[in-house]
């Protein structure tokens, strides 16, 4: 039963891996058996995080990528590759949010976002396939949003790129590459305590808020994503395929005013 | 991914099909298990197989029956850690036009309401002890279902709205309440459509873009995942296993398929 878990054998990029939700999958895949290429925006965050995980016994790479630059995401897959000598999973972490109203997103606010967050995403994704579908077997994840059910003030180029159309990208590869073996599944997080969202954590009347809407009484922790991630690579989950795993302590289920 | 410093698992519907494969896994892992049905000719088998398995007859529509078992569980063994309920009425499968009444109720009285004591009861010493893994089994019809399957959708939908009723109520009190919804699974039950004509396993694969009907040990790992302790912010959810099926919108034979 154990084993169901293990990712022994494995060989997993992970994008976003030098902090925050991606440190946390990474960490929790290699301690779960995989080898991991750790993904950055530089090779000194990259080389951090795999020696972060090297130095705790585990199996870890670094690989660097700007996922701003599609040349550089082109590269990804093929380092990850070459530095774990073979392939069998992905997970896309990376993302960019940027809060605006919808009437003052710039042009480069949509940029940046459409870039990072839908396509390098559906090119590492694509990328991923052209080597696990005819290995004929392998596993995506994509890390997505609640704001692809949800409307949130100041989200919606957000919610739109990493929310709705990551996670219908990820039903369609699902359904497209479940044939040849290779699964394709989404974690949609709710409020997580990171680097990304420490602004609102660290002020104590939105901290508060959330802690009264969410029905289980606290922010997530990166490992409460981790875990979710790790069940849908892993052996357990091997007839899971385009579903989108919400973890989000009760929140999206519960309409309380939070008072 | 049992916790195995907790209190004991209780699986309804333990006799046979999805509970008495839940139940046997969970008793491998070395876990206490409470196996209930019924009847106990199944689940003492299990018993008399596994040490750490107790077999007690339950019937999840009476409610004497659910009260009567909780508290003796719960006196013996201790609050549970996870309650996974996997006892279910038959399809109700027919003609809605001609569905009779008590037939209909069969499925709600079972599906649902079983499913509502078994909750309420066992959940009770749980929120005592702050800590709880509930699991309901629904099914991939709450997603998208088959003509002539109403009564049976209605109490399976019925139970994912207790899930996030219940989510939203005990979350705070670390209780997590969650479903797990098989697709097409060989079960006994589906055994027999499945043999009632070969057309049927081919179409069933032929929608799945897996292309296999989905096997025991995949409802249960899913089911493992949520009793664990790592699933600990995961709560009101349903999570589909059935091999992308839902997913899919796909007429006939997948195209891709070798």
């Amino acid at each position: 039963m154990t084993d169901l878990f293990s990712l022994a054998g494995e060989k997993v990029l992970v994008t976003g891996s030098s902090s925050g939700l991606g440190a946390a999958v990474a960490g929790m895949l290699a301690e779960a058996g995989a080898t991991v290429a750790c993904a950055a925006r530089t090779s000194a965050k990259a080389e951090a995080a795999a020696r972060l995980l090297v130095g705790r016994g585990l199996a870890a790479v670094p690989v660097v990528a700007d996922l701003a630059d599609e040349g550089q995401v082109d590269a990804l897959v093929p380092a990850a590759v070459e530095a774990m000598d073979g392939f069998t999973g992905l997970v896309n972490v990376a993302g960019v949010q940027l809060r605006r109203p919808a009437v003052d997103v710039s042009r480069d606010d949509l940029r940046a976002m459409v870039h990072v967050n839908l396509e390098a995403t559906y090119l590492l994704c694509a990328a991923a396939g052209r080597v696990l579908l005819p290995q004929g077997r392998g596993s995506v994840v994509n890390v997505t949003s609640l704001t692809a059910q949800f409307g949130l003030p100041s989200l919606s180029v957000y919610g739109a790129t990493r929310g709705g159309s990551v996670q219908q990208l990820t039903r369609a590869l699902a359904v497209e590459w479940a044939p040849s073996g290779v699964r394709a599944n989404a974690v949609a997080p709710g409020r997580i305590r990171t680097p990304m969202t420490e602004g609102l954590f660290a002020d104590d009347e939105t901290r508060g808020s959330f802690e009264r809407h969410i029905p289980m009484g606290r922010g997530g922790r990166p490992v409460d994503v981790a875990a979710a991630v790790l069940y849908l690579l892993s052996p357990a989950a091997a007839y899971v395929t385009g579903h989108t795993l919400v973890v989000d302590g009760g929140w999206s289920v519960s309409g309380s005013l939070g008072g | 991914m049992a916790d195995p410093g907790r209190g004991p698992v209780v699986v309804t519907g333990a006799g046979s099909g999805i509970g008495r494969a839940v139940a046997e896994a969970f008793a491998r892992q070395g876990a206490t298990v409470v196996a209930l049905a019924r009847s106990t000719d199944a689940t003492g088998e299990l018993a008399a197989q596994h040490d750490s398995v107790v077999s007690l007859s339950m019937d999840v529509t009476v409610e004497d029956s659910v009260v009567d078992v909780a508290a003796q569980v719960t006196r013996d063994h201790g609050a549970p850690s996870a309650l996974v309920t996997c006892a279910a009425a038959g399809a109700a499968a027919g003609p809605t036009e001609s569905l009779s009444l008590s037939a209909w109720r069969d499925a709600l009285e079972c599906d649902l309401t079983g499913t509502f004591l078994s909750n309420r009861e066992f959940g009770r010493p749980m929120l005592k002890a702050g800590y709880g893994r509930i699991v309901n089994m629904t099914s991939f019809h709450t997603v998208a279902t088959y003509p002539q399957r109403a009564a049976y959708v209605a109490a399976k939908s019925g139970v994912e709205g207790l899930v996030k009723g219940l989510a939203v109520e005990w979350g705070g009190r670390g209780v997590t309440v969650n479903a797990v919804a098989p697709g097409p699974i060989r079960t006994p039950r589906t055994q027999f459509f499945l043999d009632s004509d070969p057309a049927n396993e081919a179409g069933m694969i032929g929608r799945t873009p897996a292309g296999r009907i989905g096997e025991l040990p995949d409802v249960v790992a899913a089911v493992s995942f949520l009793a664990g302790p790592d699933a600990a912010w995961i709560s009101g959810q349903v999570l589909v296993v059935d091999g992308g099926w839902t997913s899919n919108a796909w007429w006939g034979q997948h195209p891709f398929r070798p």
